[in-house]
């Protein structure tokens, strides 16, 4: 790892070995690197800052001398004269995009203080070029979701903050940051395949899936393939049970990533919005059910959704999700009511078991409006040809599927 | 025939001068009215009635009423009787550090009863009442945005929530009584600025701020400028009404702490509430535990009707609300 950014620095850097006569200001670029929190990209800056020519394992070697020398230096170029700078530029140069920012903000100036802000924050840019660059591999993915799982931890916690949250409670800064995460279990860890997204209509619609996985990610799931199959539609939001969405940590957390509570003025004001609305009317009992019985659907819960569908006078989309009770299984539960939760479940960490989403035909209601979804005979056709659409496609998906794990 | 005639001489009322007065003058939401009123040009004069002298404004007389008192109907009547009152606005409510309800439940419930009572007596076309979004209570079963008609659940625990939601019942029964009267009500948020005192910004003011560990409800604030201009907007309203006043966007609970200038300090409920309890009793703590659960679940106002039908659109995010906080 650190031999490969050390070489590809060192091809990129080679004009800038004819710029640096003095040693001090090779360094210099390098040197705030010191002031850096994290100790690990500070090497890699400070061998890529002070690589003219191609011989980085020496300098490897010689690191820890230089720092201690370095970290003295650079005020006193920095205020003395405007020599350093252009080696600094070009010590950025063969970094990045970095250096040409930088040459044009460091318009040599009187002000010492000035020329050491400057110098401060091109440094910092450098850094910033240098570990991004030698972080995109590996490394710096987990970094980057060690960081995100961190704000999920203080978001859980309650302490997260969140100045851009949404009216439902959505931070899109933590949403951004779980992005990381999300990608991996979306595209390396549990491959997710989706069929049929073309069938979900603009103008709203509710897409109704089965419940699924100890701890439930087939709402966030969902909606992050909605996301990437269909980014012509607005932002889906997903609805969670009062018994979830109440659930300390959990509940916040959730709440946060865009979950919103189930209830008709929430999904209605949703589908206002033209959004299409993901609802999972089993519930708790669908992500309760022991793992014997995975893939059975149980009761649609009261059938709200078809009452919302008939009443906005939208469609329903039915959503087959195959892979979430594997990654998951529900192993125990563990009875906590005495902490106010209806249980905690007992699972194993999230297996890389194939994930299958499918989308069905939309099912319109025959008659709309409010009258009408008080109508038993408008609404539970509605939620019988749902139900069997939903069972007919996951029984499709079981039946193709060679292996849990390899699909 | 008769109602003809009376709207006839409301309008020639309107057209002159108005003469407008404020019960709770010298609240926050009546410091923060009195200068918008004597700078408005429609307003003639300022009848201030408090138990306390506001500060000097112009166009305000000010008229000593302690509406705590049980004789202090009389004084009202008096009051509004010798001139006709075009307007009266009541934001008599109770935000002080008292932990005697019974003192609130004078002044407020009381207090509203003979407001009520002498704005009758002297027909005056229009009153304006100063509320709370905290009457919604803070709930697990909320939706995401609180509508004027949702039921003012209140806190169950705390006599000074019932006591608020009692004042709004009155103010309903009185709006059934006397449609002719316009009767603006107006919720608001918790309201934030330099120069506010609540129970909300007394929590916010402080270094460590304790919060519900795994919680973190979402909530609003309205800067004290847009409250108001809010205010202010009441006195051109077509017909009654209930109206949130919000300021734009939400925040959960961390965020405003933060905001504030604040550390988030997330202790476990069954912590909190004892020791909440304990210090109560002792009387050391700012907030009464039975408010602990505006700290647990959102309670979000919808602001759209005050926006559509009385014009009145937020200047300032709740983030800049918090933040004015530091400058008090």
């Amino acid at each position: 790892m650190q031999k490969g950014t050390g070489k590809r620095r060192g091809g990129s850097g080679g004009p800038i070995s004819g710029r640096t006569p003095a040693g001090g200001e090779v360094v210099e670029g390098a040197t705030p690197v010191g002031h850096t929190p994290g100790g690990g990209e500070v090497r890699r800056g400070r061998g890529g800052g002070s690589t003219p020519g191609g011989g980085e394992v020496h300098r490897v070697t010689t690191r820890p001398a230089r720092a201690k020398k370095q970290r003295r230096a650079p005020r006193a170029d920095a205020g003395s004269d405007e020599e350093p700078e252009p080696a600094r530029a070009g010590n950025g140069n063969g970094v990045d995009h970095a250096p040409a920012r930088a040459g044009s903000r460091e318009v040599p100036g009187p002000g010492a203080v000035e020329a050491v802000v400057a110098t401060a924050r091109t440094s910092l840019q450098l850094v910033r070029a240098v570990a991004s660059q030698a972080l995109s591999g590996r490394l710096g993915k987990a970094l980057q979701a060690a960081r995100g799982l961190g704000a999920a931890l203080k978001a859980s916690l309650g302490i997260g903050g969140g100045g851009q949250v949404d009216v439902y409670g959505k931070d899109p800064e933590l949403v951004d940051r779980l992005q990381p995460i999300s990608d991996f279990l979306y595209d390396s860890y549990w491959r997710v395949s989706v069929m049929g997204a073309e069938h979900i209509p603009q103008g709203g619609a509710i897409l109704v899936g089965n419940h699924s996985g100890a701890i439930p990610a087939d709402g966030p799931v969902l909606r992050q393939a909605l996301q990437r199959e269909r980014p012509d539609l607005p932002e889906a939001r997903w609805l969670v049970e009062d018994q979830i969405f109440d659930t300390p940590f959990l509940g916040t957390l959730f709440n946060r990533m865009g979950a919103v509570r189930a209830c008709p003025e929430n999904a209605f004001r949703l589908l206002e919005e033209r959004r299409p609305v993901i609802v999972f009317p089993e519930g708790v009992q669908g992500i309760g059910k022991p793992f014997q019985q995975r893939y059975q659907l149980k009761r649609l819960g009261r059938g709200g959704f078809a009452k919302l569908a008939v009443r906005a006078g939208l469609p329903i989309v039915p959503v087959a999700i195959v892979g979430a009770e594997e990654s998951m299984p529900l192993l125990a539960k563990l009875p906590t009511r005495f902490l106010g939760l209806p249980y905690v479940p007992v699972t194993v960490p999230p297996l890389p078991a194939k994930w299958t989403i499918r989308f069905g035909e939309p099912l319109s209601p025959g008659s709309t409006g409010t009258g009408p979804a008080e109508d038993p005979a408008v609404v539970q056709p509605l939620v019988d040809g749902t139900r069997g659409a939903i069972e007919g496609m996951l029984r499709a998906i079981l039946d193709e599927r060679h292996s849990v794990f390899r699909g | 025939m008769a109602s003809a005639l009376s709207r006839r001489a409301r309008m020639a009322r309107a057209e002159r001068a108005w003469r407008v007065a404020v019960v709770g003058a010298n609240a926050d939401l009546g410091r923060l009215l009195l200068p918008r009123l004597a700078a408005d040009p429609r307003v003639e004069s300022v009848l201030a009635l408090d138990a306390a002298m506001p500060r000097d404004v112009p166009k305000v007389q000010f008229r000593r009423v302690d509406l705590t008192r049980y004789d202090s109907d009389g004084d009202l009547k008096d009051a509004l009787s010798e001139r006709p009152v075009d307007a009266l606005y009541h934001l008599g409510l109770d935000f002080s550090r008292t932990r005697i309800s019974s003192h609130a439940h004078e002044l407020e419930v009381a207090g509203t009863m003979r407001v009520l009572g002498a704005v009758a007596h002297a027909r005056v076309p229009r009153v304006v009442v100063g509320s709370l979004t905290v009457l919604y209570g803070a709930r697990s079963d909320h939706p995401a945005l609180l509508g004027e008609d949702a039921p003012l659940h209140g806190c169950p625990p705390s006599r000074f929530v019932g006591d608020k939601v009692q004042v709004e019942e009155q103010v309903a029964a009185f709006r059934e009584r006397s449609p002719e009267t316009v009767t603006v009500v107006l919720r608001f948020a918790p309201i934030m600025g330099p120069s506010v005192d609540n129970p909300a910004t007394r929590l916010l003011r402080r270094r460590l701020v304790p919060t519900v560990m795994g919680r973190d409800p979402l909530w609003q604030a309205v800067h004290e400028q847009d409250a108001g201009r809010a205010l202010h907007l009441a006195l051109d309203a077509a017909r009654s009404g209930t109206f949130n006043v919000a300021g734009e966007g939400v925040l959960p609970f961390s965020a405003m702490v933060r905001g504030a200038g604040a550390l988030p300090l997330p202790i476990p409920f069954a912590l909190l509430h004892a020791t909440l309890r304990f210090l109560n009793t002792s009387g050391t703590w700012p907030v009464p535990a039975s408010l602990l659960s505006y700290l647990q679940y959102s309670w979000v106002a919808d602001g759209r009707r005050a926006r559509e039908e009385l014009g009145f659109t937020p200047h300032h995010h709740a983030r800049e609300a918090v933040a004015a906080l530091r400058e008090g």
